[in-house]
């Protein structure tokens, strides 16, 4: 059974593929990366990111409505 | 004097983000390959669909590459601030945040809401996904504690 496999993989065409490759599996990789449903995946891989900006922009700027920093800030009453 | 740290918070939150995003895809994308970018919609049983999750894969490499360098121009602006304090506990603390963050929104979106993958693809929804938003959940916490550990480090050394 195994002689059997192992003729098999000997005897069976090498594939080669990637989004560019201009091979018959290239071809279906990149029909089916490159198609309608394309811009929405891009945006639900980029859901997470969008979200971590937002937060990032409010630790660095606080929230819109109050834009002081004051939370951040620590103050002595004599300079350093 | 007044010292901000809020700009140190920021850019090291930034920096944890990218670095926890990088773990994620490294560890369990790429060396234990438990998941990968579309693996609950494209099963990955022939090349053609392991290819399609290689390229996703790659655009989230992309995106958590963007964050890292953000983050790193952003630290680099606050380390030449005079009054950003030059607190260890506040950039560790910071780091955690950020991966801890990293864990929990990208657990719920990806792992949930869209559900474009889990953590062990083959068992689907599983405790494995549960686990990874609980360690998010934990890094914000010792983060949290580390910032605030760092403030009060601040203020004892302008007392």
């Amino acid at each position: 059974m195994n002689l059997i496999s192992l003729m098999i993989l000997l005897l069976s065409p090498l594939a080669s593929a990637c989004p560019l490759c201009h091979t018959e599996i290239g071809e279906q990789v990149r029909g089916k990366i490159f198609n309608s449903s394309f811009p929405l995946i891009l945006l639900e891989t980029a859901a997470p990111f969008i979200i971590f900006m937002i937060i990032a922009f409010v630790l660095h700027f606080g929230w819109p409505t109050k834009r002081s920093m004051s939370r951040g800030a620590v103050s002595r009453q004599n300079d350093v | 004097m007044t010292y901000n740290d809020r700009p140190l918070i920021s850019a090291s939150t930034i920096l944890g983000m990218g670095m926890g995003g990088f773990v994620d895809g490294i560890l369990f994308h790429q060396i234990f390959q438990l998941h990968n970018m579309l693996s609950n919609r494209v099963p990955k049983v022939n090349l053609v669909n392991m290819e399609i999750n290689m390229f996703w894969d790659g655009i989230f490499h992309a995106f958590t590459w963007i964050m890292t360098a953000i983050g790193l121009w952003l630290f680099w602006r606050a380390m030449n601030r005079d009054k950003v304090p030059k607190q260890i506990k506040t950039f560790v603390g910071s780091l955690f945040l950020g991966w801890g963050l990293f864990n929990l929104i990208e657990g719920i979106i990806d792992h949930y809401v869209i559900q474009l993958h889990h953590v062990v693809e083959n068992l689907g929804l599983s405790i494995f996904d549960l686990l990874f938003l609980a360690s998010g959940v934990i890094m914000i916490i010792v983060g949290q504690r580390l910032i605030q550990a760092g403030r009060k480090g601040i203020q004892k050394s302008i007392i």
